[in-house]
């Protein structure tokens, strides 16, 4: 059944109301009034049932209330809010109301409508009245509601506006004009009372007009200047009486004999200078402006003589003269007298200025007397003063003047004395002839002659012939022989005057020579018969073999031949094949055997001269080699002399790999090309000259077993983060690696940006929306466990946080 | 019905202002109250006023104006909750 709990309640209420239940219901009356409305289009079933029930069913519809006052325990909360519910509720609707109680509900309604109608306007809210909330209060334990019975506020509330005083303009206005007449009327007053004293024009004297009052007016005067005149009569002679007369009579009799004359000038000072007054001139003082308070003395002082004395001051400082001179010296008499001060040039600023001044004296004259008096002692003075001042420097004469000279008196000339020259001596030839016995002597400090004097013999011998000039030394080595002879012969003659040192010195010298000449001769003998040995050796065991050169005993021979087939290194050269001149370096591995078989122990020497173990087949060989080693081709070995000779050939011909391919591997500073199978064959390597003797330029061949291959080149290109790339994608990575720039700033967000929404694609759920929306529902609806979402109010009203119930 | 204006206006109710308000308590959920209150009442007696007239338990409510949580030990005359004002419900 439809009928809402409002109607139910505004039944109740009604019915409360009927019952006489006031305090209960009146709040409960509070929110009908807007459902009143509704009531009405409804009152013809709800009517009557509130009606019908109001007799009987008032305690029934007081517990179903929605009121819940204090006295109302919990347990009938708790029974309303299920009988709310309930069907109970449809108990009422069957009851039939009579039309008059429809009438009278109308009334009612009418009644609690004006009651209700201060309320709120908004639906189903419950309240409870004052008493109701003061007993709930103390129940809670706070204090009642604080009521005033009749506390009117000027403002009022939204609900029932208080009418404000009524402002009459009009009676306003009048009393404005009451009090402004009144005020008017006030100045007026005053002033008349002011103006009533003054006299107007128009308001003349009586006597201007009437002769008859003039007269009165003259002789009232005339009256008035006689009393006047009595009284000062009476007055005098009153004053006469006591004697005072004579007094006053010499005061006023004094003051005009009194006169100021020259003698009342004595004392005074004039502040200028004797000087500056001529005679038969002229000159009005005037007193010197002098401050109020100041009780100082008068000064007399002329004006046009102050400005000139200023002026002059003025002239003086403008001239700039120098302020300090701190070496000053008196330039005349009469600065001897001035007492020095130190810095003298302030002493007018600290202390003011003190000019030149004279005083009058008796009588107000003056006399430059004493001032004359001074002037003539100064100029006896600086007459008699010696100056001090030197006579000025004057530039000197280069010349004596004659008077100079005259001063001079003559001196004898000093002879001078001659220095006496030495007589020269004429040197000649002759006379080195001695001289030369002493410097000619060769040889200082040669070994071969100890101490140079076995030479003195020859020395002698030279002099007597003076061609013969004194051998080197080395010739003198050369022609030696290997023999003691000559020295003998040298010794012989020699004399023994010069012989100045330890005769065993010399020995001793001799003695070592001998010995390192006998040394060298006897290495080479040595050797020679070293070689000797050698030849015979070799003729022994290669009784055939060649002459060898004897210069090639010891000697290894290096050229490019037998470099080239050093390098070629690791195989041994078997068989025929290769260059067999020079040999010495190739490792023989079968001449080795051969050797260590024949057992031959050799030395150093013969290991050096290389031709160890020689077969007799073998030489042979080498003897065709020998003879043939000019040829440019090699001949071919023969296959069927064993593997060494096959792998030859196949060395030779190029089939083995014995070259090492050169690969150069890039090394990427940052990260190497990520695909794999891939190598930069270093091109420039190629230009060594060494390496370049590596390279096969020869015939190659396919390898037959692996016709059939075609190999699946499949190069994969990723980049950082692992994906595989398109194959623009990695070309544009080649060239960044290649000219060793990347992308810019733009570019590369631009690319990170298509990377990210790639990346978002492949996150993207197919059964949902980009937000996830079936999600969140489904969420939201285990949540709230119901199938279905409201979606009302303010999202933060309606959270599924907030509503728990 | 006189009975009632008299005490209504006696009482100073709604309409005329005494030291007294009434504060409306909105759930949006069909719950709706007016309390009456003194001013400096605290918000928790308040509640407790809430609490007595929906049937819930005091310390279950929360009293909100649009984010602004009303804290329990304040006044509502610190509040400055008026008469009339109104309230949202929620509940914790």
């Amino acid at each position: 059944m439809g009928s809402s709990k409002k109607h139910r309640g505004e039944k109740e209420a009604a019915a409360g109301a009927g019952a006489g239940a006031a305090g209960s219901s009146g709040p409960g009356t509070a929110e009908q009034a807007p459902r009143h409305r509704e009531h009405k289009k409804h009152k013809h079933r709800s009517g009557g049932g509130g009606s019908g029930s109001g007799g009987g069913g008032a305690g029934e519809r007081r517990k179903r209330s929605r009121e819940r006052g204090a006295e109302r325990g919990s347990s009938r909360r708790g029974g309303e809010t299920e009988a709310r519910n309930g069907s109970a509720h449809g108990r009422e609707r069957s009851q039939v109301e009579p039309v008059e109680r429809r009438v009278k509900r109308e009334k009612r309604d009418d009644g609690y409508e004006a009651a209700t109608s201060s309320k709120a306007s908004s639906g189903d809210a419950s309240s409870l009245s004052i008493e109701e909330t003061n007993k709930l209060r103390a129940k809670l334990g706070l204090k009642p509601l604080e009521v005033t019975a009749v506390k009117k506020e000027a403002a009022g509330t939204k609900e029932e506006p208080v009418l404000a005083d009524v402002i009459n303009p009009m009676a306003l206005r009048q009393r404005e004009e009451l009090r402004e007449k009144l005020a008017a009327a006030k100045e007026k007053r005053l002033l008349n009372q002011k103006l009533g004293k003054i006299k107007t024009l128009g308001d003349d004297d009586p006597w201007l007009d009437d002769t008859a009052a003039w007269i009165e007016k003259s002789r009232r005067l005339q009256k008035e200047k006689d009393l006047a005149e009595k009284r000062a009569k009476l007055l005098e002679e009153m004053d006469q009486e006591f004697g005072v007369s004579s007094l006053v009579e010499e005061e006023f009799g004094q003051r005009q004999k009194d006169q100021y004359s020259a003698r009342d000038l004595q004392g005074l000072t004039v502040e200028h200078t004797i000087d500056s007054f001529r005679e038969g001139e002229t000159m009005i003082l005037t007193l010197k402006d002098k401050g109020v308070l100041q009780e100082e003395e008068d000064v007399l002082v002329n004006v046009n003589l102050l400005d000139k004395e200023r002026a002059e001051k003025n002239v003086e400082l403008r001239k700039k003269k120098p302020d300090y001179r701190p070496y000053a010296e008196d330039e005349s008499v009469d600065d001897m007298f001035k007492p020095r001060s130190i810095l003298a040039k302030y002493d007018e600023e600290l202390e003011g200025e003190r000019p030149h001044s004279f005083r009058l004296d008796r009588g107000g004259t003056a006399d430059g007397a004493r001032e004359r008096e001074l002037e003539e002692i100064r100029a006896n003075l600086r007459q008699q003063a010696q100056s001090l001042t030197m006579a000025g420097p004057r530039l000197a004469s280069e010349y004596l003047t004659p008077q100079e000279m005259v001063t001079f008196k003559k001196t004898k000339r000093r002879v001078r004395k001659i220095r006496k020259k030495e007589k020269e001596v004429v040197v000649r030839a002759d006379d080195l002839l001695p001289l030369g016995n002493k410097t000619s002597e060769g040889d200082f400090g040669s070994r071969l002659r100890g101490r140079g004097r076995r030479r003195v013999p020859e020395a002698e011998e030279e002099r007597e012939a003076p061609s013969q000039l004194p051998q080197s030394d080395d010739t003198r080595v050369e022609n030696m022989d290997i023999s003691d002879d000559e020295e003998g012969g040298a010794q012989g003659p020699g004399s023994p005057e010069t012989l100045e040192e330890d005769q065993v010195e010399a020995e001793l010298q001799k003695q070592l020579e001998k010995g390192r000449r006998l040394r060298q001769l006897q290495q080479l003998r040595d050797s020679g018969e070293k070689v000797i040995e050698i030849v015979k050796k070799l003729e022994t065991r290669r009784s055939r073999e060649e002459d060898e050169d004897p210069e090639r005993k010891g000697a290894i021979v290096f050229n490019a031949t037998s470099e080239f087939c050093r390098t070629l290194g690791e195989i041994p050269t078997y068989g025929l094949a290769g260059n067999r001149e020079d040999q010495e370096e190739l490792m023989d591995f079968e001449r080795d055997e051969e050797r260590s078989a024949n057992g031959g122990s050799e030395s150093d020497g013969e290991e050096n001269i290389g031709w160890s173990a020689v077969n007799l087949d073998e030489e042979k060989q080498q003897q065709h080699f020998s003879a043939s080693s000019t040829t440019i081709l090699d001949e071919e070995p023969i296959v069927n002399r064993g593997l060494a000779a096959a792998l030859l050939l196949c060395q030779n011909k190029g089939l083995l790999e014995t070259t090492v391919q050169k690969v150069a591997r890039v090394k990427a500073p940052n990260k190497s090309l990520p695909s794999a199978v891939y190598c930069i064959e270093d091109k420039m390597a190629i230009d060594d000259k060494y390496s370049r003797r590596e390279e096969y330029r020869g015939f190659t061949q396919d390898f037959k077993e692996k016709d059939g291959y075609k190999p699946d080149v499949k190069i994969e290109y990723v980049d950082e983060t692992g994906r595989k790339l398109t194959p623009k994608e990695a070309f544009r990575q080649l060239s960044h690696r290649f000219h060793g720039k990347g992308s810019g700033k733009m570019k590369t967000e631009r690319r990170m940006k298509k990377l990210d929404e790639e990346a978002l694609l492949k996150k993207m759920s197919s059964s949902d929306t980009p937000l996830g929306t079936v999600a969140l529902l489904q969420e939201k609806q285990k949540a709230q466990k119901t199938p279905y979402i409201v979606l009302s109010g303010s999202g933060k009203s309606m959270n599924a946080n907030t509503i728990t119930k | 019905m006189r009975t009632e204006a008299h005490a209504a206006a006696a009482a100073g109710g709604p309409g005329r202002q005494g030291a007294m308000i009434e504060v409306v308590c909105n759930d949006r959920l069909g719950k709706k109250v007016r309390v009456k209150c003194n001013p400096d009442d605290s918000i928790g007696d308040l509640k407790k006023l809430i609490a007595a007239q929906t049937g819930t338990r005091w310390h279950k409510i929360v009293l909100k104006k649009w984010y602004t949580v009303f804290k329990d030990h304040v006044t509502l005359g610190d509040y400055e909750i008026h008469d009339g004002m109104n309230l949202e419900l929620y509940y914790q």
